[in-house]
């Protein structure tokens, strides 16, 4: 078969939703909505017919939520399925019930029954609304059956809105039933419907009349039925584009089309999105919604900035990629569809009058003339409410005060007018008034500004044309005068008002990228977690203003502040934070999550997971409602992850380096141990056995050979004793198991004990043993029998290596006194010196000295001080350490 | 058999320890004492050069690890001037990687410490037989060898390609069989064969003289006597 046209049957159930997905525990749940035109089609009767029908097939199906509106049939057909109990809650008195989301997750059904998707959850659920609900269900692998009415699709508010004249609150973004496994429509003709009501079948009977009355006459119920069909519809058709993509049938599917919306204050522009939604989904194109920040709208009134940051997050609900840019109107909307792309730009129609555009330019104008090859789409925006529109002027706080300030100058310039308008020329005082214009311009309002200027050809005519203290005028000619000063007062007050607006917006701009270029330069370096917690909880706490914190899994896993400055301490609200942390999406204060909680938190994604969480404490947190400090916010999040990340795996290659050089160490000492076992063992285990073979044969025992064979046997023994002996020595002193007993102890006592043990060994091997003893040395603190063997060692290491001569001295140092041994030996290489106190060193090739040196490092270490060797290029080598002088001892040298 | 008896069959065969550990010394020169081969042992690389000037040697264990020279030292001394003296290594090492090198410089087997009596001495017999296999082997060849030339020298080719053909048989990497055959072919007349004979003994000994001398003589047509060797 050919492969570009796939086998009818696999297209019809991959649309269908009835090609079974691989199942596993990691396998997210499928959604199957039941779709209707308006309530009482049998939405829910039909959900429960399915579900009967699963369960008796041997399903785990349990009813999460159903409403039977007192209908008796519906309510029958709950019989024998099972209910999940409704989770009840107080809210103001009143018991509401509402899905149990936590029972739902821990019951784990096959298939969960939720009904009406679009329902809003009581305050102090988890999430705001049911279908938020539905989703995290759906995360966790539960298929969920839903039913939705078509009014209540986010993207199709406006259009029914209009149609029925009844705006619905509820809403479920179209995202949830587009991305839906399965849709079913449920449909009944309006005339049955009608029926059904007047039978009671839809609301219980005195609900009927008032329905009938508004929603349900037959106009609105053909409509609507004809937008479910046509959604419905819609659905299938998308679903076969994503079946065509997914088989790589995507030749007849050019790409491309994208489309942005630029979006205003005004409340028209949430339905322009919604309308860009539907474009966008009709043309299976991804869309972009963009505000531009232009002077004047630093200077909105809050209530428009909030309802620009609601535009932007109603586009990011429906699909849309938000972006703010700066500039001016047309150019900076143009600017941004060519940089991404974009095949279609749309605007909402303007509402103001046309002499408005002729004064000032149409933006929209604008946009057409210059989009060139962009199409440009212009959609009437419908008013929601047209008494929300209407953009009022709010003073600013400053406005009083700028105003007298200007009222003030001009009226200081006026006074200095009067005194020299009989000694100067006219034209000065005319550039005198201009001059303070200007410099209220520049630092005061618009609005001050702009009453400087009138006030100032007032008083000019009042106070400084003849003839006086009059506004007649006495010569025409001052007519044009004042018109020129109008005019340039005016421009010169606007052109500067709006100079610094400019000003003080991309100064805001430019407050964010250093923000964050300072935030990213900082972390760039760091390495340790808790080092990048405390920038990161500096940084973003001087930019928004608040206590930020960065919580991050603790030995246990649980959530906890890493900052050193409070290490440890508890999320505000743990729950919240836990479930930031394992959904990945923010939560809490500002977001539709959680909303009560008293903080807002976003999560910290490590490498692929969402590990740590950023905590904005409540009092700032409802500021993060406006998508770009969001932004911003998750931007901070997404580099901290970063940095995270980044220390995460230095400790994991410093921990990978370390653990080799370990597991290098360790097999050397391996095979030098174990070749220094294998020497004696051999040479002991031959002599025993020639033993035996002499005794039981014709030789004699007791010769001369026998004798020979003993000594060696024994000393065999001996040695592979002494190397037992120092094997464990060394590995409790290494793992500090060794018990120093201190005590103040003369140096001159150590060395003269170690002297007198090892004077025997020297004389057998022809070598002299001194002692040099500095006067004034002082008592140590040490464990005389440890250091006594740390001394032998190293005196016993001198004697095999000298050749006529061993010195050993006492010396004081700050703080420390000097042991030193000194040979007259080859002396040790330079590259030798440091390894020479690891065990067996010498390689095996000096008999049994392979660890005497590691022991004395770790007994001189076990008491704080330090032992190392000198040699230079010459013969001899130096073998000194130190150890603490006693207490007493050093009190002495302070006093001194 | 009887110790004394072996004693004189094997007359002064000698085996070398070269060992550093002066009870490895010991204990092996008792251990192998009894099979009735002179014992010399050496302590150093130094004092084992020295040692190895005596032919009577058949054997030497040596031990890898040695201060002032390793063993491998003593080896490459041997490759260089007793080629074909038979070598056990003795290793305290659990590593290979010693082992594997002193394997490429012509050592025949590695022994790892602790060893048993009854270990050493069968490895040291199989050595010893071996050893003297290979030279039994030899004088077999050269006896042949010798028959055929003194064939050659009367004028008996056929009876000179029998006896070569057996010395072949015995030892097929010595050159001398292979160059009288190439006189023989010579003599006979067919000089291209002769040819390929001596470049077949130059090929087991590329130090060979005689094949080399006839070789030349034929390529050059210098004329002159064929040199049997």
């Amino acid at each position: 078969m050919n492969e570009h046209r796939p086998d009818p049957d696999a297209l019809l159930a991959e649309i269908q939703g009835e090609v079974t997905d691989l199942e596993g525990p990691g396998r997210r749940g499928r959604l199957k909505v039941f779709f209707g035109a308006t309530a009482g089609v049998g939405k829910t009767y039909a959900m429960l017919e399915a579900a009967r029908e699963r369960a008796r097939a041997g399903l785990d199906v349990v009813v999460g939520v159903v409403e039977t509106h007192g209908r008796k049939e519906t309510a029958a057909l709950l019989e024998g399925l099972d209910v999940l109990p409704r989770r009840r809650i107080q809210h103001r008195g009143i018991w509401l019930e509402e899905l149990d989301l936590e029972g739902a997750l821990a019951r784990r059904p096959e298939v969960l029954l939720v009904d009406e998707l679009a329902h809003t959850n009581a305050p102090g659920s988890r999430h705001q609304k049911r279908w938020q609900d539905v989703e995290e269900l759906l995360a966790a692998g539960i298929d969920v059956y839903a039913t939705v009415n078509v009014q209540h699709l986010e993207s199709l508010n406006d259009v029914v809105a209009r149609v029925t004249h009844v705006r619905v609150q509820e809403t479920v973004p179209d995202r949830l039933v587009e991305e839906a496994h399965q849709v079913e429509l449920i449909d009944l003709p309006p005339d049955e419907l009608l029926q059904r009501l007047s039978e009671g079948k839809v609301y219980v009977p005195e609900q009927v009349e008032r329905a009938r009355q508004h929603f349900f006459q037959p106009g609105n119920l053909i409509a609507l039925r004809q937008l479910a069909l046509r959604y419905t519809a819609g659905h299938v058709d998308e679903r076969m584009r994503g079946y065509r993509r997914a088989h790589g049938v995507g030749a007849t599917w050019p790409v491309g089309e994208r489309l942005v919306v630029g979006i205003g204050p005004a409340p028209s522009s949430r339905s322009l999105v919604r309308a860009t939604k539907r474009i966008a989904t009709q043309l299976g194109a991804e869309w972009h919604a963009v505000f531009v920040e232009t002077p004047e709208s630093s200077r909105w009134p809050e209530e428009d900035r909030k309802r620009v940051w609601e535009t932007l997050s109603l586009a990011r609900e429906l699909g849309a990629e938000t972006a703010t840019v700066g500039g001016s109107g047309a150019a900076a909307i143009l600017d941004y569809a060519r940089r991404e792309n974009a095949t279609r730009i749309v605007v909402g129609k303007p509402h103001h009058s046309r002499w408005r555009d002729r004064l000032f330019g149409s933006r929209i104008e604008d946009v057409i003339r210059r989009s060139g090859d962009v199409d440009v789409y212009v959609i009437s925006g419908e008013e929601e409410d047209a008494s929300a529109a209407r953009r009022r002027y709010t003073p600013q706080k400053r406005e009083p005060i700028d105003l007298a300030i200007a009222l003030a100058a001009v009226a200081a310039v006026t006074g200095l007018a009067v005194f020299l308008r009989e000694r100067t020329d006219l034209a000065n005082i005319v550039m005198l008034y201009l001059a303070a214009i200007v410099a209220l311009a520049a630092l005061l309002g618009r609005r001050a500004s702009l009453l400087a200027s009138l006030l100032s050809v007032a008083a000019f005519d009042f106070f400084g044309v003849p003839p006086y203290n009059t506004f007649a005028v006495r010569d025409a000619r001052y007519l044009p005068v004042f018109a020129v000063m109008l005019v340039v007062a005016l421009v010169v007050s606007t052109l500067t008002a709006r100079l610094r607006a400019e000003v003080d917006a991309s100064r805001r701009r430019e407050r964010r990228t250093a923000a964050l270029l300072g935030v990213t330069r900082e972390l760039v370096p760091l390495e340790e977690p808790t080092a990048i917690a405390a920038a990161v909880t500096r940084q973003l706490t001087a930019i928004f203003g608040t206590p930020v914190r960065l919580l991050a899994p603790d030995p246990f896993g649980r959530l906890r502040t890493l900052d050193p400055a409070a290490p440890g301490a508890e999320a505000l609200t743990p729950g919240v934070a836990e479930w930031v942390r394992n959904h990945g999406k923010p939560a809490g204060l500002g977001t539709s999550t959680l909303p009560d909680s008293g903080a807002l938190y976003v999560p910290v994604a490590v490498g692929e997971e969402p590990l740590a969480v950023l905590e904005v404490p409540g009092e700032r947190a409802a500021e993060f409602r406006d998508p770009e400090q969001m932004q911003l916010l998750e931007t901070f999040a997404r580099q901290t992850g970063a940095a995270l990340e980044r220390a995460r795996l230095a400790a994991m290659s410093r921990r990978a380096e370390h653990l080799t050089e370990l597991s290098r160490l360790k097999s050397r000492f391996i095979a030098v141990a174990s070749h220094e076992l294998r020497n004696p063992l051999n040479s002991l285990g031959l002599a025993v056995e020639l033993l035996e073979e002499r005794l039981s044969g014709t030789q004699l025992a007791d010769d001369a050979v026998s004798r020979e064979l003993l000594a060696a046997a024994h000393g065999d023994v001996s040695r592979l004793r002494t190397l037992a002996k120092e094997l464990l020595d060394l590995s409790r002193l290494e793992a500090g198991a060794v018990e120093l007993h201190l005590q103040d102890v003369a140096p001159a006592t150590l060395i003269q004990q170690s002297i007198s043990s090892a004077e025997i060994t020297a004389r057998e091997r022809g070598k002299s043993l001194l002692t040099e003893i500095a006067p004034g040395v002082a008592l140590v603190r040490a464990d005389p029998a440890l250091v006594a063997r740390a001394l032998d060692n190293l005196i016993d290491n001198a004697l095999r290596h000298a050749a006529g001569k061993v010195v050993v001295t006492a010396d004081l140092v700050p703080d420390f006194v000097q042991f030193s041994v000194a040979d007259d030996g080859p002396g040790v290489p330079l590259q030798e010196q440091e390894r020479i106190f690891e065990p067996f060193a010498g390689e095996g090739s000096r008999e049994s000295v392979g660890l005497g040196l590691s022991i004395t490092r770790e007994i001189v270490r076990a008491h704080g001080g330090d032992v190392w060797v000198d040699s230079g290029p010459g013969p001899g080598a130096v073998f000194t350490f130190n150890l603490p002088l006693a207490a007493t001892a050093t009190v002495v040298e302070e006093s001194i | 058999m009887t110790r004394g008896s072996a004693d004189e069959r094997r007359g002064r065969r000698g085996i070398l320890v070269v060992d550093d550990e002066a009870h490895t010394r010991l204990t092996l020169q008792q251990a192998l004492g009894p099979l009735g081969y002179q014992v010399r042992l050496a302590a150093t690389p130094q004092e084992a050069i020295v040692a190895l000037g005596d032919s009577s040697i058949e054997l030497v264990l040596l031990d890898l690890k040695m201060p002032g020279g390793s063993g491998l030292d003593v080896l490459r001394h041997i490759e260089r001037h007793r080629p074909g003296l038979r070598v056990v290594m003795i290793t305290a090492h659990g590593t290979v990687d010693s082992a594997v090198e002193s394997m490429k410089l012509g050592a025949l087997d590695l022994i790892q410490k602790p060893f048993s009596v009854e270990e050493i001495r069968r490895l040291v017999e199989r050595e010893m037989d071996e050893s003297r296999r290979a030279s039994t082997a030899v004088a077999d060849y050269l006896a042949q060898v010798e028959q055929a030339r003194d064939k050659v020298r009367r004028s008996d080719f056929a009876g000179a390609i029998e006896h070569l053909t057996r010395a072949i048989d015995e030892r097929e990497d010595r050159p001398e069989a292979f160059n009288l055959l190439g006189v023989v072919e010579e003599v006979r007349g067919d000089k291209v064969t002769a040819q390929r004979h001596w470049r077949m003994a130059l090929l087991v000994s590329p130090t060979y003289e005689p094949a080399k001398k006839n070789l030349h003589r034929t390529v050059s047509r210098s004329g002159g006597a064929p040199d049997l060797g």
